[in-house]
C-alpha cells in the first residue's frame, strides 16, 4: 500500500481494523486461498489429501533446514523484487530485470577476476561495478522512450535477449580454454560473501557448541550469507525512499497518475531515467551478490534457469509495489518453490505443484477476485447512476485491494 | 391527455437511495424540465425511463398504458426517444444516412437511400429542423448534430423526448435555436422531458417543473407561477444567491503575459496569436464554446505545449522556454479542467494530493527528508480551510463526490497563494454548494492579490466572475471587453465567429428592435 498512502495514519485505530479488514477480504488473500482450494481439487483428483500435502510442504519449507533454503532463495527474489519496485511504482513497465541482474553478475564477475585487490574493499568494488553495469543496462530502454518514444515496457524486454546472448559471448571468452564447460573461471577465495557465521570462526565455533546440530539458528548462521543482510538493508532504504524522499514520493505520484504528475511540476522523463537506474543498478548488485555469494563463477544460462528475475515480476505484482509485500511474497513464492521440491521427495509429486500455485495465485490477481470487488462494483455503479457523473475506471498499475471507504456529501 | 406517468419510482443502491418514491406526470405537448444538482437522482431515474435500469419500485405508465422497460429497446417501443450529452453519430455517413440507421427503408437489407433522403427532409421540414440532410455529419456544428439525434427519435415515432442537459455543449444562440426547435415540437404534440441544472433555461423553455433534491420530488411547478428563486430554494433547501456579481478587484501590474501565442497541435493551429494579459487582483474569463482552443491556451501556459510563434511572461519572467516545473516555481497555479485525469490520483489519498508540489520545500521537507507527520497536518489544514468534506486524510480521493475532489483540486492550487492561477472549469459538474464555495475561494483569492485566468464554458460563470472577458473562437480571442459591457447575447455572438464590432452593432439593432437576445 506504499504506493497509494503517503504518512503517519498508523496510530488511528480504526484506520488500522479497517486496513486489517481490507487486506482480510482483499484480492491477495482471497486469490491465495483460491488457487489453494482450486489445486486442492486437482490433488483430490489425483487421490492425495490436500491437507497432507499442504502440511508436508509448509512443514518442509518453514522448518528447519527446508527454513533456512527458503531464506536463501528469498535473497535474490526479495532483492530482484525491490529493485523492480523502483520502476513499477513510478509507472514505468520495466520488464529487464532479467538482462540487468545478468550484466550486473557478469560486470562484478569479471571485475572480480581482474582485481588485484582483495578482502571487502575487493568485494565493494566488484559489487560497485555490478551496479554500474546493471544501471548502465537499465537506462537504456527509458533513454529510448524519452527520446525517440518506444515504450520501456517493449524495449526493456527485448533488451533482455539482446542481454543473454551477450552476456554468453563474454563468458565464451572468459571460460579456460581446458574447461569443458561454458563458465568464467572461479573467483579468489577471499573475494567469496561468507556466511553470516563462518562455522571456521570463532563464534561459529561456539554456536556449534551451544547449539544443536539442528538448530534453525545454527543453520541460518551457516547457511545465509551476508547477501541476506545487504537485501535487509535495501528493503529498509526503500522504504525510506518511498516516504522520506523527495524523489520517492515524485515516482509514487507519477505512478499513480502521470498525467497528474506532469501537471503539477514533475519531471516525467527524469522520474523514467532516475527510475530505471535505481532498478537497474540493484538489479546488477543482485546479480553481483549472487556471483559472489553462491555460484563465486557464471555459468552460462545459470541466471536464467533460476526464473528469479520473471518471478519478481510476479513478486511485484502480488505485492503491489510495496517493499514489505515483496518480502512477503518474495517468502512466500520461496516457501513454494521449497516446499513443492519436498513434496517431491515425500509424495513423489512434481514440483511443478508449486509453480501451478504460483500461477494460480497471480491468475487470480488479475482478475482482482476479491470481496470488496463484487460490492465495490455494485457501489460504483449506484454512484454512477446516482450522480450522473462518470466513474473512471482508474487505470491500476498493479491490482489490489482497494480503500473501501466512501464519503458523500450529505 | 397525459404522456407520461411514473408513480412512486424508488431505486436503491447499497449505500445510497437515488430514487425515492418519485412521481411525475408530463402531459401531451408539454415541455417538463427536470432540475435538479448533482447526485438528485435525475440521471438515475432517466435510466429508468429508457430502460437502462430497473426501479425497485413504482410504475411507469406510457399513453395510458402499464409499463415495464427491460431495455432501451423495450422503451423506444413505447415512444420513448433520447437525445444524450454526447451524440452517438457516424461522422463518414450523411445526416439522412444516421437518422435511418438501424430503421432503413428499403427490402431485402437494399437501403432505399432516395426513400431515406426523402423521409428525413419531411420530418425535418414538419417539425421545423434545420438540417442539410445530403451533408456528411463529419463537420457539422454541434447544435446540428443534436437536431440530428432529435430526428433520429422522431424518425422511431418517439411521442416523448427525453433532452438530458441538451444545452452544455450549445452557445447562448444555438440553445435559443434549440428553444425553438422544443416548441414547436411541443406544439405538434410532442412531449419533452427537458433535463437541465440551469435555473434560466427552465424559466425560458419550460411549462412545468419538477424539482430533485436527494431522490426525493421537492416541488412540481408550473413555470409561469414560479420564480428562479424559488426553484433554487427547493433544489438546494435554502437561500443561495449566485447571480449576484461579486465585488471587483483593484487591478495591478500584469502577472500572466500572453502574446502573439500560437500553438499547432496534429497539424492545426489551436491556438491564433493569442494576446491577453491578468494583472494583479482580477479575473479575466474566457468564453467560448467548448474546443475552440481554451484547454490548449491553458496548456501553452502551464508549458506543456510548444509555442510556435509569441512568447509567455509570468510575473515579468519570460517562461516561454520553460518546463511546467519551473513555471510553478515562478508562481504559476493551474485547476485543470479534469480533476480525476489531471487534476488527482484517485487512488491516492487526501496527504498525497495535497502535498504534491509543497514537498519540495520546508516545512514538508526538512534538511532532504519529507515529514510525514507534518504532510498530514498541511492535508487536515487545507482540507479545514476549504471545508472538504472527507473523513481524513489518509481517504483515497477518488472516492469522494465531485464536489469534493474539486474542492481538493482548489485547495492544492490556491493554498500556495502564488500570484497566477489558471482555473479550467473550475465548478464543471459540481453541485450548487460547491461552486458556491469555489467562486467564493476565486472572489477571495482575487481579494488578496491573486491573478486568475478564468476559462469557462459556462457562461454565468464568466459573467459573475470576471472583471474583463475574452472571447475564444477557432483558437483565436475575438475581443477582451470590461465585463461590464459584456451581456450574454454580445459573447455568444462573439463564441459563434461574429467579429466584435459586427456583434456590437447586431446587439444595437436588436435592442432597437425592441426585444433583446436573450
Amino acid at each position: 500500500m506504499t504506493a497509494v498512502t503517503t504518512a503517519g495514519r498508523r496510530r488511528d485505530p480504526a484506520v488500522l481494523a479497517r486496513r486489517v479488514l481490507a487486506a482480510l477480504t482483499g484480492t491477495v488473500t482471497v486469490s491465495i486461498l483460491a488457487a489453494l482450494v482450486a489445486v486442492g481439487v486437482l490433488l483430490v483428483a489425483i487421490g492425495q489429501n490436500p491437507f497432507d500435502v499442504y502440511g508436508a510442504l509448509v512443514e518442509g519449507s518453514l522448518t528447519g533446514r527446508g527454513l533456512v533454503t527458503t531464506l536463501q532463495r528469498s535473497v535474490p527474489l526479495v532483492g530482484l523484487s525491490i529493485a523492480l519496485i523502483y520502476s513499477f511504482r513510478a509507472g514505468v513497465f520495466n520488464l529487464g530485470g532479467q538482462g540487468q541482474f545478468l550484466v550486473g553478475g557478469l560486470a562484478s564477475v569479471v571485475t572480480a577476476l581482474a582485481l588485484p585487490g582483495t578482502g571487502i574493499a575487493g568485494i565493494v568494488v566488484a559489487c560497485a561495478a555490478g551496479v554500474a553495469a546493471g544501471a548502465a543496462w537499465g537506462v537504456v530502454p527509458g533513454v529510448i522512450q524519452v527520446t525517440l518514444g518506444p515504450p520501456v515496457l517493449v524495449t526493456s524486454l527485448l533488451l533482455n535477449y539482446i542481454g543473454i546472448a551477450g552476456v554468453s559471448y563474454v563468458i565464451s571468452l572468459l571460460k579456460p580454454p581446458a574447461s569443458s564447460e561454458q563458465a568464467t573461471p572461479t573467483i579468489a577465495e577471499d573475494l567469496k560473501i561468507g556466511a553470516l557465521v563462518p562455522a571456521q570462526s570463532d563464534l561459529g565455533a561456539a554456536m556449534g557448541q551451544a547449539l544443536e546440530r539442528n538448530d534453525v539458528l545454527l543453520l541460518a548462521a551457516r547457511g545465509l550469507n551476508w547477501s541476506f543482510v545487504v537485501v535487509i538493508l535495501l528493503v529498509v532504504a526503500t522504504i525510506l525512499f518511498n516516504r522520506r524522499t523527495a524523489t520517492g514520493f515524485e515516482a509514487g505520484v507519477t505512478g499513480l497518475n502521470g498525467a497528474f504528475a506532469r501537471n503539477v511540476g514533475i519531471r516525467g522523463s527524469r522520474i523514467v531515467l532516475t527510475s530505471l537506474a535505481i532498478s537497474g543498478g540493484l538489479a546488477g548488485l543482485i546479480g553481483a551478490l549472487v556471483v559472489l555469494g553462491t555460484n563465486y563463477r557464471l555459468l552460462d544460462g545459470q541466471f536464467e534457469a533460476t526464473g528469479y528475475a520473471m518471478t519478481a515480476i510476479l513478486v511485484v505484482l502480488l505485492g503491489r509495489s510495496s517493499p514489505v509485500g515483496a518480502v512477503l511474497a518474495g517468502f512466500f513464492f520461496s516457501m513454494l518453490q521449497v516446499g513443492g521440491e519436498e513434496l517431491n521427495r515425500t509424495f513423489a509429486l512434481s514440483p511443478a505443484i508449486a509453480s501451478i500455485i504460483q500461477a494460480l495465485v497471480i491468475f487470480f490477481v488479475v482478475l482482482r477476485l476479491g470481496i470488496p470487488v463484487v460490492t465495490q462494483r455494485l457501489r460504483k455503479r449506484a454512484e454512477a447512476a446516482a450522480t450522473g457523473e462518470r466513474v473512471e475506471e482508474v487505470p491500476d498499475a498493479v491490482p489490489g485491494p482497494r480503500d473501501n471507504s466512501t464519503v458523500k456529501e450529505g | 391527455m397525459r404522456a407520461l406517468e411514473l408513480t412512486g419510482i424508488t431505486k436503491r443502491y447499497p449505500k445510497v437511495v437515488a430514487n425515492d418514491g418519485i412521481s411525475l406526470a408530463v402531459e401531451q405537448g408539454e415541455i417538463h424540465a427536470l432540475i435538479g444538482e448533482n447526485g438528485a437522482g435525475k440521471s438515475t431515474l432517466v435510466s429508468i425511463l429508457y430502460g437502462f435500469v430497473q426501479p425497485d419500485e413504482g410504475t411507469i405508465v406510457v399513453g395510458g398504458q402499464r409499463r415495464d422497460f427491460k431495455n432501451p429497446t423495450d422503451a423506444i417501443a413505447a415512444g420513448l426517444g433520447m437525445v444524450f450529452q454526447n451524440f452517438n453519430l457516424f461522422p463518414e455517413l450523411t445526416v439522412a444516412e444516421n437518422v435511418v440507421f438501424g430503421a432503413e427503408p428499403g427490402r431485402l437489407g437494399i437501403v432505399d437511400r432516395r426513400a431515406a433522403a426523402a423521409e428525413v427532409s419531411a420530418l425535418a421540414e414538419r417539425y421545423g429542423l434545420q438540417v442539410p440532410v445530403g451533408k456528411r455529419v463529419e463537420h457539422l456544428p454541434v447544435g446540428v448534430l443534436q437536431r440530428v439525434e432529435i430526428l433520429k427519435s422522431l424518425y422511431r415515432d418517439a411521442r416523448i423526448l427525453i433532452l438530458d442537459e441538451p444545452t452544455g455543449v450549445l452557445t447562448p444562440q444555438e440553445s435559443e435555436a434549440l428553444f425553438a426547435v422544443m416548441r414547436s415540437l411541443a406544439d405538434a404534440g410532442k412531449s419533452i422531458i427537458f433535463i437541465t441544472h440551469k435555473l434560466d433555461e427552465v424559466m425560458a423553455v419550460a411549462d412545468r417543473v419538477t424539482v430533485l433534491r436527494d431522490g426525493r420530488v421537492t416541488a412540481s411547478l408550473v413555470t409561469a407561477e414560479t420564480s428562479p428563486r424559488e426553484i433554487s430554494r427547493h433544489m438546494t433547501g435554502r437561500d443561495v444567491e449566485l447571480s449576484q456579481r461579486l465585488g471587483r478587484g483593484e487591478p495591478g501590474e500584469p502577472v500572466l503575459e500572453v502574446e502573439g501565442a500560437t500553438v499547432e497541435l496534429d497539424g492545426r493551429t489551436a491556438v491564433d496569436d493569442v494576446t491577453l494579459a491578468v494583472r494583479r487582483g482580477e479575473i479575466v474569463g474566457v468564453a467560448g464554446v467548448a474546443g475552440n482552443g481554451q484547454d490548449a491556451l491553458a496548456a501553452a501556459i502551464g508549458g506543456h505545449h510548444a509555442l510556435r510563434a509569441g512568447r509567455i511572461r509570468i510575473a515579468g519572467t519570460d517562461v516561454t522556454g520553460l518546463d511546467n516545473r519551473r513555471r510553478r516555481d515562478l508562481g504559476f497555479t493551474h485547476i485543470p479542467e479534469d480533476r480525476h485525469v489531471v487534476g488527482s490520483a484517485p487512488l491516492g489519498d487526501a496527504v498525497l494530493n495535497l502535498a504534491v508540489g509543497y514537498h519540495r520545500s520546508a516545512p514538508l521537507r526538512v534538511r532532504g527528508l519529507l515529514q510525514p507527520k507534518r504532510m498530514v497536518e498541511h492535508a487536515e489544514r487545507l482540507i479545514r480551510r476549504f471545508g472538504v468534506k472527507i473523513a481524513g486524510p489518509a481517504v483515497a480521493v477518488g472516492t469522494l463526490s465531485g464536489g469534493n475532489l474539486q474542492k481538493i483540486v482548489v485547495a492544492r492550487e490556491l493554498g500556495h497563494d502564488a500570484p497566477l492561477l489558471v482555473a479550467e472549469q473550475p465548478t464543471r459538474g459540481v453541485d450548487i454548494g460547491a461552486i458556491e464555495s469555489i467562486h467564493g475561494e476565486l472572489d477571495e483569492y482575487r481579494a488578496r492579490g491573486g491573478a486568475v485566468l478564468l476559462i469557462s464554458s459556462e457562461l454565468s460563470e464568466v459573467l459573475n466572475l470576471s472583471d474583463r472577458i475574452a472571447v475564444m473562437f477557432e483558437g483565436r480571442v475575438m475581443a477582451v471587453i470590461p465585463a461590464a459591457e459584456a451581456t450574454a447575447s454580445l459573447l455568444g455572438l462573439m463564441m459563434a465567429g461574429v467579429p466584435y464590432e459586427a456583434a456590437l452593432a447586431e446587439e444595437a439593432a436588436s435592442a432597437a428592435e425592441g426585444g433583446t437576445a436573450r
